[in-house]
């Protein structure tokens, strides 16, 4: 009996790998082994707002007043003061669970606002602080939606509370 | 009869098939790796010595813009280059704000050839434990030399 040499076909993977090296070392160039974001905020900016251009509603001016011990809230242009919340660790990370409820009963007040002042005290520390911000900028898929009705009348729901950081004592 | 000569010069041909699917499995796993850790960002950022990055739960990319770092020894480096310190109670850092003014004049000269907008972000990295004073003569001194819109850079929690 004939035995008939089976010829095996192979498929040529030569090419395939060479692009495969060149994407590599592509992506190994440009690697960010540790992901780096950002938050951003601006500095207070002064205008001249005429009288014609006056809106009908006094602004809402939301400030966290971050002292030693205690947030304080406060809205309007007199500063009137809507909470106080106690300054309290867990773990190393501050417990903002307060502070975010009562931004989550503003914002659904007040739908439209974006802008939130923070005026730390000189000795807060930065980690701290970028807890505050990661808090007040955002809520997180667990802590749900705020719904509320715009000032045009529809009812909006948003997971954003007050993106626009701004610190009021930079200039 | 067979050719002994053929014989042989097919067994050396088919040593020389060296077989490249495993290495491939590699090359193939390791380019998943790299594409999961890509980031599109076109900030570079060579972190300063002594520097830990707080920690957040932002997801929006740094920008490239001129980079100011402060470690936790309150030193000083713009782009990458060491600039003193943060030291004293006055709220504007001469020597920040003349390197400001300086890098400000070059960027508004190469955006006004490009017909780009006038570059007002600043990249600020401050390791974790500084106090809010470090951080606001910095904020203060860069928005003096032309740069008002500040960009915190963290360190992403996920």
């Amino acid at each position: 009996m004939i035995r008939r040499s089976k010829k095996i076909e192979r498929l040529n993977l030569t090419p395939i790998l060479d692009a495969i090296f060149i994407f590599i070392f592509f992506l190994l160039m440009s690697a960010q082994f540790i992901d780096i974001v950002q938050i951003g905020s601006d500095a207070p900016a002064i205008a001249t707002i005429s009288q014609d251009k006056k809106d009908k509603e006094p602004p809402l001016n939301l400030t966290l007043d971050i002292r030693k011990d205690e947030i304080m809230v406060t809205t309007g242009l007199e500063n009137r003061v809507y909470k106080k919340i106690k300054i309290q660790e867990q773990d190393g990370k501050l417990v903002l669970g307060e502070l975010i409820k009562t931004l989550v009963q503003i914002k659904a007040k007040n739908i439209d606002e974006k802008s939130i002042i923070i005026k730390p005290n000189q000795e807060f520390k930065y980690q701290q602080l970028v807890e505050i911000m990661d808090a007040v900028k955002k809520l997180e898929k667990t802590q749900g939606v705020v719904k509320g009705k715009s000032k045009k009348g529809n009812q909006v729901q948003t997971d954003t509370l007050f993106d626009q950081i701004i610190f009021e004592t930079v200039i | 009869m067979r050719n002994p000569s053929l014989r042989q010069q097919r067994k050396d041909k088919a040593m020389a098939d060296v077989d490249i699917t495993s290495l491939l499995d590699v090359l193939v796993i390791l380019l998943v790796f790299l594409l999961k850790s890509y980031n599109a960002s076109d900030l570079t950022l060579d972190l300063a010595k002594d520097i830990t990055l707080p920690n957040s739960n932002t997801e929006l990319l740094g920008n490239h813009a001129v980079i100011v770092q402060v470690n936790k020894d309150s030193k000083l480096f713009v782009n990458n280059k060491e600039l003193g310190a943060v030291i004293g109670n006055a709220d504007k850092i001469p020597d920040l704000y003349t390197r400001l003014t300086e890098i400000k004049v070059e960027d508004d000269k190469l955006a006004k050839e490009n017909n780009l907008k006038e570059p007002k972000n600043i990249n600020l990295v401050f390791d974790a434990t500084l106090p809010y004073a470090t951080v606001r003569k910095v904020m203060h001194t860069a928005a003096l030399a032309g740069y008002p819109q500040f960009k915190f850079i963290v360190q992403a929690n996920y």
